[in-house]
């Protein structure tokens, strides 16, 4: 298998204060990564940094290139990045905001391949009886989905994802974890920020835990559950439920 | 991907034809009565009187009532479109101000008289000035509130400027002078008025035009904009620039005309789905069109001296925009 992401020595300086340091990381094609720390732990900076939104100092690596030098518009066919909070400014149609995730393969994607990616997005995010409703008539979930359908129209082989699932119902969450599983297992990299660590520990295949600046731990999400106590400073049990393990959290 | 590619031509191609008859009205609207083949006669031939109120006053009110108004509207859908905000107008980096502010100094020293190309000159000097001194205090600061307070800010001191100048003047003809050249106007403008300011434009509109990509990714924010490969300190700083040569220019020959920036994006948002970047150019050629029906309307209402077309904007434009408010008809952005 080969690594597409390669992260050395990452660090970011934010006003003179250091929010990321010392970050490396290696990720697979198929890899679906979940992202968790306390609030402030430096997630959401770390994925900017991949996302190549920061400078930063270190090395990020896609594939063999370097990202930092590659063109905007290369460097935004490979990643595809869903923030947290996403706005929609004006009222547009579901469908028109979905197209712009198509926005970075202008003048070189056929007409057709962007219409077939915009429409699999929005199928996939269960939004084919929304397409034509305007933007600002959604409700908070479903405009989530959209943005998320925004960004997987991107269609790029790394998948960033701010909290994509943190105002969705349980229906959704589940559905939406289901659909990133899927694509991770299509060949994407998918990096995914979660706070819900029961979901994270059911679906990711990987976890990272990160702590002030710094990944604390990485690997497997049933073995990490010492260094989630620490990140934390919460007591942790893994239930093994017949659906698979989940994880409660108790105060210490 | 091309969304509503045939709907946004018919729209564009409504106001076109909207546009070229209201010219044609406009080059009828005179003191002396001219039909259509009079007129176009007159522009083909251009000797005699017909000839020179057709070419040397009609003809050089047309073109610059035009171009301001199409550059007016472009640059309030580019802003709008650059800060996500539906108030944003050429007026929020205070580039018609400075503007006015430079022809009020001119104006009040009595050199304006001196030479033709001083008013236009002054003018267009102080919108660049104004928008170097918003980019120098602000311009390196990645976030766009502090160009947005500099820019509010400049606008406030130019505005007080303008009215130091008037407090100062030393004879009741300057301040009148100054105070009638503030309402904005197209009376007795020349074919030089459109040699100055034309070009700057022409060159502007071309410039602006070729933003929709970016202000299209800008409507999921700026980290999405970027995370699609767009450039967005190039952006903004192509935008406020070419939006100062057009408004300066624009404002330079007709005086100062408010209100069509703001209001010509709102008239064609909905028709084209909210998407800034087809808003280009029906919002342009709507502005356009907006300015030349006001210009016609003080050529035509009946009043002891000629209306000023930067207070007809207003007057008209603001119980309509009201209206439009109040009616619910208008959604002008996002709610949340």
């Amino acid at each position: 298998m080969s690594v597409m992401l390669h992260l050395t020595s990452v660090a970011v300086a934010l006003q003179n204060k250091q929010v990321l340091s010392g970050v490396s990381l290696h990720a697979d094609t198929g890899a679906f990564i979940a992202l968790v720390g306390p609030n402030g732990a430096g997630k959401t900076t770390l994925l900017r940094a991949i996302a190549g939104l920061l400078p930063c100092e270190g090395e990020i690596l896609f594939g063999t290139e370097i990202l930092r030098e590659m063109k905007a518009i290369e460097r935004a066919r490979h990643i595809a990045f869903m923030p947290q909070n996403g706005v929609v400014a004006w009222p547009m149609p579901v469908r028109d905001v979905v197209a712009i995730g198509r926005l970075p393969h202008e003048g070189t994607a056929k007409a057709r391949e962007d219409q077939l990616r915009v429409e699999q997005a929005l199928h996939e995010c269960g939004l084919d009886d929304l397409a034509t409703q305007n933007s600002d008539y959604l409700s908070g979930g479903e405009r989530v989905r959209v943005l998320l359908a925004r960004s997987l129209a991107v269609d790029a082989p790394i998948l960033l994802l701010d909290e994509p699932v943190a105002s969705l119902d349980p229906a959704w969450q589940l559905a939406v974890m289901d659909l990133l599983a899927a694509q991770a297992k299509a060949g994407k990299v998918v990096i995914c920020v979660l706070h819900d660590l029961a979901l994270a520990m059911r679906y990711a295949s990987r976890m990272i835990v990160m702590n002030h600046g710094q990944i604390i731990a990485d690997g497997a999400p049933c073995s990490l559950v010492e260094e989630l106590r620490t990140a934390f400073e919460l007591d942790f049990d893994i239930a093994h439920t017949p659906h698979g393990p989940s994880l409660l959290a108790y105060r210490k | 991907m091309k969304a509503g590619g045939s709907s946004d031509a018919a729209l564009s191609g409504a106001l076109t034809i909207a546009l070229l008859g209201a010219a044609v009205a406009s080059m009828m609207i005179g003191p002396a009565g001219l039909g259509p083949a009079e007129i176009l006669q007159g522009l083909l031939d251009g000797s005699g009187v017909q000839g020179l109120i057709i070419r040397e006053i009609r003809l050089p009110r047309l073109i610059l009532t035009l171009s301001v108004g199409f550059t007016l509207g472009l640059s309030g859908a580019v802003l709008q479109g650059l800060l996500r905000n539906p108030l944003a107008e050429p007026a929020v980096f205070g580039a018609p101000q400075a503007a006015a502010l430079g022809a009020a100094i001119l104006l009040y020293t009595g050199t304006a008289d001196a030479f033709s190309w001083g008013l236009p000159l002054a003018a267009m000097t102080g919108a660049m000035a104004s928008i170097a001194l918003v980019w120098l205090v602000a311009g390196r600061m990645r976030n766009l509130v502090s160009l947005l307070l500099a820019g509010l800010a400049v606008a406030s001191l130019a505005g007080a400027g303008t009215a130091l100048t008037i407090n100062l003047s030393p004879n009741p003809f300057a301040v009148m002078e100054i105070v009638f050249w503030l309402m904005g106007s197209f009376e007795d403008r020349s074919m030089r008025h459109v040699a100055i300011s034309v070009p700057f434009m022409v060159m502007a509109c071309l410039i602006l035009l070729r933003m929709g990509r970016g202000l299209r990714a800008l409507t999921l924010g700026e980290d999405v904009a970027v995370s699609l490969g767009i450039n967005l300190a190039a952006l903004r700083f192509i935008i406020v620039l070419a939006v100062a040569m057009g408004v300066g220019a624009g404002v330079a020959v007709s005086g100062a005309i408010s209100f069509v920036g703001l209001i010509a994006p709102h008239l064609v948002r909905s028709f084209v789905k909210g998407d800034p970047a087809r808003l280009l150019l029906p919002s342009a050629l709507s502005g356009a069109l907006l300015l030349l029906l006001s210009d016609m309307a003080v050529r035509l209402l009946p009043s002891a001296s000629e209306l000023k077309v930067g207070v007809l904007t207003v007057c008209l434009g603001v119980p309509f925009f009201l209206w439009l408010i109040a009616s619910g008809r208008m959604r002008f952005g996002a709610q949340t």
